[in-house]
């Protein structure tokens, strides 16, 4: 019961996580992958700095417990799978990760199919592999880590959790350097002609109306609404507006 | 720069949360059944991201909203199978890579780099013949 609590508990974070970072939409995600939408894969490379310098300061405290970590071994299947698993994010926009998401926070019937599909595909797995078992001997394979994190595995290079941490820290760098995509210009158009006004039959009533009543000597005051900082949140507003990752918005036109 | 932060620390937090209770994200072990943690996750990550996205889609209620095509839904399906194959002969999809990238995996690094050419170069290819 905990076991579900918990994971329930971290599945709901992690999947508010992915809406957040947009991840839920198909064309980000191909975007983000094509670097067409930058601002995505920048947010996703602050995420993953953030965590990689998060998980570096959990282990050296001891918080995360260096034993569960596992190191999966590099060998000729990782490089095959990684050209299928990559293909198909590329041409789906699609990841195993964010197609349960998808179902809550994108479009729901595409995300239902990904997930069967991921489900179906790993139930025929026990069957395929062992006829693409060929594959992973290519590489011998080797469990190497770049830093000193776990007790038992080698490693690369010394520095240890404070290696790994700079490392999430040169990640968000990277991320800072990474520029966002520029806003699309509204499409001007020309200004349409005012109709002529209708004179009024009865001018004397109009000006009775507006009259403004000011004292000798002084001067109308006019107040400009339209005042800088306004404008400045309106346009923030509107870029987190265009950025907000929703189905609503067609990515194909943003992606030219 | 402060909402890119913000929105990055969520990633942050949660994978750090589930690196502290199982040191891996392991989806696959949700696709397959064999962990009532990862199967936990995977399904409340549905409410998760509905959740999240609750105050837009109040906000754009009126508007008309793009619905799944069959294109796309077929799409997703092979899409998903793919990515389960993918995965499977890698060892680990997208969530064991973000947990090696987490603990600095040589192997996480490859796949990642290997799948991220790979998916640019089917992006590109599709995109210049349908050009």
């Amino acid at each position: 019961m905990t076991e579900l609590i918990a994971g329930g508990a971290a599945g709901l974070l992690l999947g508010m996580a992915v809406q957040r970072l947009g991840l839920t939409n198909r064309d980000n995600v191909r975007g983000s992958i094509a670097l067409l939408r930058r601002s995505i894969t920048r947010r996703v490379l602050y995420g993953i700095g953030w965590a990689v310098a998060l998980t570096a300061l959990l282990g050296w405290l001891a918080v995360i417990d260096v034993d569960l970590l596992q190191v999966i071994p590099l060998h000729g299947g990782t490089v095959a799978g990684a050209i299928i698993f990559g293909a198909a994010a590329g041409l789906t926009g699609l990841q195993t990760g964010t197609a349960p998401a998808m179902i809550g926070g994108g479009r729901f019937l595409e995300g239902v199919c990904g997930t069967a599909g991921c489900l179906i595909g790993t139930m025929a797995l026990p069957r395929v592999l062992p006829i693409l078992e060929g594959v992973r001997t290519l590489l011998p394979g080797s469990g190497y880590t770049l830093f000193r994190v776990t007790l038992d595995e080698p490693y690369l290079l010394p520095g240890g959790f404070l290696a790994l941490g700079l490392t999430g820290a040169g990640m968000m760098v990277v991320a800072m350097l990474i520029r966002p995509e520029p806003l699309e210009e509204p499409v001007q158009t020309a200004p349409e002609e005012e109709a002529p006004q209708e004179v009024s039959a009865e001018p004397e009533t109009v000006q009775e109306e507006t009259v403004v009543a000011l004292l000798p000597g002084e001067e109308p005051l006019v107040v400009d609404s339209a005042d800088g900082a306004g404008e400045e949140s309106r346009k923030e507003e509107e870029e987190e507006e265009r950025s907000e990752t929703e189905q609503e918005t067609d990515g194909e036109n943003h992606m030219g | 720069m402060g909402r890119q932060i913000g929105r990055g620390m969520l990633l942050a937090l949660a994978a750090a949360v589930i690196m502290v209770m199982k040191g891996r994200i392991d989806l696959m072990a949700a696709y397959g059944n064999t962990s009532a943690f990862f199967t936990a996750m995977a399904v409340m990550m549905i409410p998760g991201a509905f959740l999240m996205s609750l105050p837009r889609r109040i906000r754009h209620r009126r508007e008309p909203r793009k619905k799944s095509t069959w294109k796309g839904c077929a799409a997703c399906f092979a899409g998903g199978l793919a990515l389960a194959l993918g995965a499977g002969l890698a060892e680990g999809g997208d969530g064991l890579m973000l947990t090696g990238v987490l603990q600095g995996s040589v192997s996480a690094y490859v796949f990642l780099l290997v799948s991220w050419i790979s998916g640019l170069a089917a992006y590109w290819l599709v995109r210049r013949k349908k050009a």
